[in-house]
């Protein structure tokens, strides 16, 4: 009996081990050291960007709050995996049937951390700049889809991570607004370091 | 290939990559918001061409110079962002000692800094050096 998950799952991990050009590209989308330097990169140019002292420090207040949401989202999903039953990865599941182009992780496959870390980061920045949360939001949609495409996630196991990131994101901005007077000595520090 | 992710060869190679990168990041931002004090040129379009290269070829020389093979697991979480995080700040104290030594010239106009205005804006007229340094020195005549 195989599940719509399933189902999408073998749909799109079909797509690889047909052109060696394509996996490699995903392959590298997918990895560890890719998509999170994107992200970060572009986090590093959200900190410098904006016309006025005014707009660079809710850029600003957006980085933090997206960095606080990744930090967050992780925690959620490490307590997920202490209370949630281990869900086999899919090449363990159905071995011999996945195309499986990328390392084997030995964590439960739901939630995925990578989805739930990158979507964090984009929905942080979202809450503090709608244009710039989309953006972020691309190479979080990639690193998901790259993630089934390789065989190493289900579609559910990135929804969960979505979920993780969202309520990670929940408590960065309650926690935002406790540490508010924090916040804002941080920013005035940088600013003192013209590092802001 | 354990050994090779797990070894100081994949950690300098891993750091050099985001050093890399991260340099030439900050070199079109300097450009952007014509932060002169922290640019490696004076014409923004050699800052962004630098830029466009150094990122292109961290990514060309890790991915295709380097050990670095996908099929096999690279770094944990944990040591991930901390080597991360350390190669961030060593891209900004380099761009920022290199740019200040190259730009060593531009601070002889007005180097008087409005404690209301500090903040990168000032990066637009001096160095970082000059900055952080005229900071230090008027705190100790206080």
């Amino acid at each position: 009996m195989i599940s719509a998950d399933e189902t999408v799952f073998f749909w799109i991990n079909g797509l690889a081990g047909r052109v060696d050009w394509i996996d490699s590209v995903i392959r590298v989308l997918s990895c560890d050291v890719f998509i999170p330097l994107v992200m970060f990169g572009s986090l590093l140019i959200i900190w410098f960007a904006g016309r006025d002292p005014e707009r660079r420090e809710r850029n600003q207040r957006g980085v933090l709050c997206s960095l606080a949401s990744m930090g967050l989202a992780n925690l959620v999903v490490f307590l997920l995996n202490g209370i949630l039953p281990d869900r086999m990865r899919p090449f363990e599941a159905f071995p011999g049937q996945v195309n499986l182009i990328f390392y084997s992780p030995t964590d439960p496959s739901f939630p995925s951390n990578a989805a739930a870390a990158a979507f964090a980061l984009a929905i942080g920045m979202w809450l503090y700049n709608r244009r710039l949360g989309y953006a972020l939001l691309i190479p979080a949609l990639v690193i998901s889809f790259g993630r089934i495409y390789v065989g190493v996630h289900y579609p559910m196991d990135i929804f969960g991570g979505f979920a993780c990131a969202a309520a990670g994101t929940i408590i960065a901005v309650i926690a935002m607004k406790l540490c508010r007077p924090i916040i804002d000595w941080l920013l005035r520090f940088m600013r003192k370091l013209y590092l802001a | 290939m354990d050994g090779y992710v797990g070894s100081w060869t994949f950690v300098a190679e891993y750091c050099g990559y985001i050093i890399l990168a991260v340099t030439g990041l900050l070199q079109m931002v300097a450009a952007r918001w014509r932060l002169r004090g922290m640019a490696f040129f004076r014409d923004g379009r050699w800052c962004y061409a630098f830029g466009i290269i150094a990122i292109a070829g961290a990514f060309a020389w890790f991915y295709g110079f380097t050990g670095l093979d996908l099929t096999e697991p690279t770094f944990d979480t944990p040591p991930q962002l901390l080597w991360f995080a350390v190669s961030v700040v060593a891209a900004l104290l380099f761009t920022l000692g290199i740019s200040s030594v190259i730009n060593r010239r531009m601070n002889d106009a007005d180097d008087y800094i409005d404690p209301d205005q500090r903040g990168i804006d000032v990066l637009r007229r001096m160095t970082y050096w000059s900055a952080i340094s005229r900071n230090f020195n008027r705190g100790k005549s206080k």
